[in-house]
């Protein structure tokens, strides 16, 4: 047989995936250290998202090992000769840890004829280091749903709001849906189809949209252009993409109205949606398009994500991109102008600027497509007021209400001592740099929002 | 077994602040450099000592012509190795040679080629690259942006880490609900 070498890791430590004492023999081409799923070498994680800590790597000639630093956040080091920043050629008896990790590997070359016929050594006590790996995993589940059950029904916010206080409001709560997005041209006045149905990714979009007082039934932006602040695979030209992919008609109007100088033509994306009372979830109360005049989009926070040049295909409109981290960030909101009054008061900025932590907020909205049921009631408090609109880009407040999918567009209630309940924001996203908190649209936006989203690029 | 780690023994495992180094350190002094100093930068003759990268001496690594920009290197000047510095860090991103491995030689060809982008996790250095690699020599960033552009890039990748949001939650940047419902009739024309 031939003999070659290979690798030994010896764990010095254990953890919930790794018995002390263990010895993982390999020859692998590339190793995983760290906390994500494809970690062979697996350590728990902590309260952040999963990191692949470093990577061991076979150099060219098969018989020697590198590791290759792969995350910027916990360092891995080798004891006796310290941390490195990018990549260390590994030596027998090196021992590895990262950050604060306790767990330690010892390294070793090997070489016996333990090497297997297809390169990869067996382990021959696999079976009943896998099986304690298992007990030990199944123990941590059943730990860790015992404490997402007792966080989820404790009483963790001192909200003060009751469901009953908010039903006088319900009939002026709402459901939308898009159901079409189509991609019009506009020559002179005259509006012509270009393709007159876009198949939309999964199926339809909804969410939750409300009535105000003075007649403005307001909603999420990315409620009726859903597309907006989703990630784009960059590396993904616009020819490559599949022809039901949303994002490619959207690049290629925007690009289109990037490159015309005349304002006489126009292509857009028009996006047909409906507006749904409980009371009949089958017949759409309004039916609009987001070209009417009565429907205002709030483009203040518009940029132009711009890759290349004008000859190049990628140009996407989006709210407020940042390259590395493309999250929708806010001014997500849009308001219709309608015939009829709601029972809902918007609050004003005064009243806005007074909220500070732990003021009780309720969030009324129809999750996961209940529509033909009542709005479903959230109770909360705010974790941080950010709509000061004159220091910030984004003005958000943060709360902390158990919301989820279809809350969007929802009213964000608060109490004041003039005018009782009225409505302060309206439910966007949950805010995944913060992890727990959701974020909403201050209603305020509404009368600062700028729809061309020309005037306010920086 | 050389121990001397370059950069392609990092490449395609790099993250985004390992690149911006690379820029800032291969981009420095370059007020300082005479015609004779410039050169191509590759994989092989690019070192990593520490935290820094180093660029070995001319000659001591026979430049490969992957790195080569499309005018050739007769005559190099700043904009040559500007051009060889986004190949460069193509390479440190992907792990592969930008156009197929074919250099600036396809790019003489191609002019109108389009240039790469490099991956999600990168894509923040995808505007510099570019202009490192634009077919015009005079077109092309000068060094001394690169270095600057370099300071601020290293200074927003060291973004902080993301805290898990609620277990029963999926990850996702909305709160929109999709359904896979069919579609309701057409409406309007």
């Amino acid at each position: 047989m031939e003999e070659k070498n290979y690798y030994s890791l010896r764990f010095l430590g254990s953890n919930a995936f790794h018995t002390k004492g263990y010895v993982l023999k390999t020859t692998n081409k590339i190793l995983n250290i760290g906390e994500t799923a494809d970690c062979e070498i697996r350590y728990e994680a902590g309260q952040y998202e999963p990191e692949l800590y470093a990577s061991i790597i076979a150099n060219d000639d098969g018989e020697s090992w590198r590791l290759v630093q792969r995350s910027p956040h916990v360092s891995s080091h080798i004891a006796g000769s310290g941390g490195f920043s990018y990549v260390h050629q590994l030596k027998d008896g090196d021992v590895i840890g990262f950050g604060n990790q306790t767990m330690e590997l010892e390294f070793h070359v090997q070489h016996d004829s333990n090497y297997g016929r297809t390169g990869v050594v067996v382990e021959q006590r696999a079976g009943k280091r896998m099986m304690a790996g298992i007990t030990t995993a199944v123990v941590l589940i059943i730990a860790a749903f015992a404490a997402i059950t007792y966080f989820a029904f404790s009483d963790k916010n001192s909200s003060d709001f009751t469901y009953e206080e908010l039903t006088d409001y319900l009939s002026s709560i709402y459901i939308t849906k898009v159901d079409s997005v189509q991609w019009i041209h506009i020559a002179h006045g005259d509006t012509s189809l270009v393709r007159p149905t876009l198949v939309m990714e999964g199926g339809k979009a909804a969410g939750t949209a409300f009535l105000t007082t003075d007649g403005k039934l307001v909603t999420a932006r990315h409620c009726i252009e859903y597309w907006i602040g989703e990630e784009i695979d960059l590396t993904v030209k616009v020819r490559e993409m599949k022809d039901d992919d949303i994002k490619k008609w959207a690049i290629l109007s925007e690009k289109f109205m990037q490159e015309r100088e005349d304002e006489e033509t126009s292509q857009l994306l028009c996006v047909f949606f409906s507006i749904y009372d409980e009371q009949m979830p089958d017949e759409p109360v309004f039916r609009y398009r987001s070209v009417d005049s009565c429907v205002h989009i709030n483009r203040s926070h518009d940029g132009i994500l711009q890759l290349a040049d004008f000859s190049d295909d990628y140009y996407w409109r989006t709210v407020r991109p940042y390259y590395s981290n493309q999250e929708m960030e806010l001014g997500d909101i849009v308001y219709i102008d309608v015939d009829m009054t709601g029972s809902i008061e918007a609050a004003d900025s005064a009243m806005i600027s007074k909220l500070s932590q732990s003021s009780s907020i309720a969030v009324l909205g129809y999750p996961n497509n209940s529509s033909g049921k009542k709005a479903t009631f959230a109770a909360g408090t705010i974790k941080e007021n950010r709509a000061d609109t004159l220091n910030r880009v984004s003005p958000d407040l943060q709360f902390d209400a158990n919301i989820t999918h279809g809350f969007s567009g929802g009213p964000v209630f608060i109490k004041t001592e003039d005018k009782g309940i009225v409505v302060a924001g309206v439910v966007s996203k949950i805010d995944t740099d913060n992890g727990i908190y959701k974020k909403a649209v201050p209603i305020t936006e509404i009368y600062n929002m700028n729809e061309t989203g020309k005037e306010d690029e920086q | 077994m050389n121990s001397k780690m370059t950069i392609k023994s990092v490449a395609g495992y790099c993250f985004e602040s390992a690149l911006w180094k690379i820029l800032l350190d291969l981009s420095k002094d370059s007020e300082d450099r005479k015609d004779k100093d410039w050169q191509i930068v590759t994989p092989d003759n690019v070192w990593i000592e520490g935290e820094d990268f180093l660029v070995a001496n001319n000659g001591l690594q026979v430049p490969l012509k992957e790195f080569y920009p499309p005018e050739g290197i007769e005559n190099l000047d700043e904009a040559g190795m500007v051009w060889s510095l986004g190949a460069l860090v193509c390479y440190a991103s992907s792990g592969h040679c930008i156009f197929g491995g074919s250099g600036g030689a396809y790019q003489r060809c191609h002019p109108a080629v389009e240039l790469p982008v490099l991956r999600k996790e990168h894509c923040a250095l995808t505007p510099l690259v570019q202009k490192c690699l634009n077919y015009s020599p005079a077109k092309r960033i000068r060094l001394k942006d690169i270095h600057t552009a370099a300071i601020e890039g290293l200074k927003a990748s060291k973004m902080k880490k993301r805290v898990v949001i609620e277990a029963d939650q999926p990850e996702t940047k909305d709160l929109v609900n999709v359904s896979n419902d069919v579609w309701p009739e057409e409406m309007g024309n």
